[in-house]
């Protein structure tokens, strides 16, 4: 029940400010502004929009990053909210229910809202010419591998915004950067310095967006994940995702334990 | 007007701002060195296509002015807004100093961290990236860099006034303010390439004018990426300045009686 009220309530926060129509054009204004500003890039390199490897890679990297980047952005804004804009964490820690269970299921609702403007943004890419080839089982699979990814991200930000006062709006999108530049959603690995390409290995968003790739344009471009073939690039994924949870996790429980212990639960920090 | 009590209520708005920075130093993690990978990502974008070193500074000088722009949206446009749920709101509009004085403190206060994360980003394009900056006219460039701040925070100002009447609209604006703005300033990119149309509407923002001249003083061998002279866009900033601080002067002053006459001032969580 907890995970299916947190899902109701995060649609509420998120969507009901506004008319549908108005927030289903803000939900997408947002993540296309961010696309149309990397075709920008690509215009004043090369001189066109269209036929290219590396406008395909960036622009489909970057429509699946916002999957990421926009569910980051709202869970990492969760606790801070709670705290301090509602003041309402300490009840929601006093009420019978799993505030663990309660974040997940706003991370859930907060990644279905993003699929909708990952779709305007696939119709757009018909227009470009990006050459399409599903394969919707494996774009199954990658979605639900990746919702646990993202979501045991969004779990290691709530764990550290528990510890720390509100200074920013946006920490979630900053910490989205680190796989934005780490995991080849816009530019080939091959491009980073060698301990870079090292560091993105280990990183499960860099396996994720290879098999968005797989499952969306029929193969893979990037000249270092070309290496994996997709059942390695998914076990890869699979693996480093429950690694990245447990630590995750643990690190959500000890933050916890801490913000408890030095009594920062009903914190608020008006700077 | 009391000269003093303005500027001692200046000083006391930026006060926990710097403090906060000093006494909470995650920020310098979360506000600054975060924000940088995502730039950085935009810096190997260009490096993928093999484009010329100097779109490589366009991105790191986007970087600087967007930092800046960023500090207008969360801690000047939604601030009174944010004050308002936390319930400051009330105390500063019953304290007897200026308005404008509160709104310049958060300015000031608010400069510190962004000016910081401003020069990191810079150093990370000089020595991590081997961007060469030719600055050809020093002078101009920091009138132009100034008088974009001041174009830039008079509108945050105005923001302010406006997020002041509205409820979680004014939280959902600012994030809009974000992607599609940075498209239409050509923060990683020149805004010519929009063409005329779009780069004239683009204009409207200040940091679209302000880092066009600045690319222009700083990447002498792209200026044919110009958009106007960077003397005809300083002209305009001053204008566009000037005229930003004074309608937001007079927002705020309205915002503030037709917020009493709702009553919505003192009203949270709408």
């Amino acid at each position: 029940m907890s995970l299916k009220y947190s899902m109701w309530l995060e649609y509420q926060i998120e969507a009901n400010w506004t008319s549908p129509v108005i927030f289903i054009l803000y939900n997408t204004l947002k993540p296309v502004g961010a696309s149309f500003l990397l075709l920008a890039m690509y215009y004043v390199v090369t001189g066109g929009f269209l036929g290219g490897d590396a406008l395909y890679y960036l622009y489909i990297g970057n429509a699946f990053y916002m999957l990421l980047s926009q569910t980051l952005f709202s869970v990492g804004w969760i606790i801070h909210d709670d705290r301090e804009h509602y003041q309402t964490l300490k009840y929601l820690y006093i009420a019978p229910m799993s505030y663990f269970l309660y974040l997940m299921g706003r991370s859930a609702m907060r990644f279905v809202l993003s699929i909708l403007p990952l779709a305007v943004l696939i119709i757009i890419g018909i227009f470009l010419g990006v050459p399409y080839n599903v394969n919707v089982l494996l774009l199954a699979i990658t979605f639900v591998l990746g919702w646990v990814f993202i979501v045991s991200a969004g779990l290691l930000l709530c764990g550290v915004n528990m510890l720390t006062a509100r200074h920013g709006g946006s920490v979630g999108q900053a910490f989205a950067g680190i796989f934005y530049l780490l995991s080849g959603v816009i530019f080939p690995l091959a491009v980073l310095p060698g301990w870079a390409v090292k560091a993105s290995l280990w990183l499960p968003s860099t396996y994720w967006f290879s098999l968005v790739r797989r499952s969306v344009l029929g193969g893979e471009v990037d000249s270092i994940m070309s290496g994996f073939t997709t059942t390695e690039a998914a076990e890869m994924l699979v693996v480093l995702s429950a690694v990245f949870f447990f630590i995750s996790f643990s690190a959500y429980r000890l933050a916890d334990y801490l913000a408890r212990k030095k009594g920062m639960l009903d914190m608020t920090t008006t700077y | 007007m009391n000269v003093m009590l303005n500027l001692r209520a200046v000083k006391g708005r930026a006060y926990p701002r710097v403090i906060g920075a000093l006494r909470e130093p995650s920020w310098a993690f979360w506000d600054t060195f975060l924000p940088i990978l995502s730039m950085a990502a935009y810096v190997y974008v260009y490096k993928s296509l093999n484009a010329p070193k100097e779109f490589e500074g366009f991105v790191i000088l986007g970087g600087v002015m967007t930092t800046y722009w960023l500090n207008v949206l969360w801690g000047m446009a939604s601030q009174l807004y944010w004050e308002k749920e936390t319930a400051n709101l009330q105390l500063y509009l019953a304290a007897p100093m200026s308005k404008m004085s509160i709104l310049a403190g958060m300015a000031l206060g608010g400069m510190f961290a962004t000016t910081v994360r401003g020069v990191s980003i810079i150093l990370v394009g000089v020595f991590v990236f081997q961007v060469d900056f030719v600055i050809t006219n020093f002078w101009l460039l920091i009138a132009i860099f100034g008088i974009t701040l001041v174009a830039l925070y008079g509108m945050g100002m105005l923001f302010a006034s406006l997020f002041l009447i509205w409820g979680r609209e004014a939280w959902h604006i600012n994030m809009l303010l974000e992607e599609p703005v940075y498209f239409l300033s050509g923060y990683s990119f020149p805004v010519k390439a929009l063409g005329l149309s779009l780069s004239v509407a683009a204009s409207f923002i200040p940091f679209t004018l302000g880092l066009d001249a600045m690319r222009q003083l700083t990447f002498p061998s792209m200026a044919e990426w110009g958009l106007l002279s960077p003397y005809l866009e300083l002209a305009i900033l001053v204008i566009m300045g000037t005229f930003l601080v004074l309608l937001a002067r007079y927002a705020l002053h309205y915002m503030e009686n037709l917020g009493k006459e709702r009553g919505t001032l003192t009203m949270r969580w709408q």
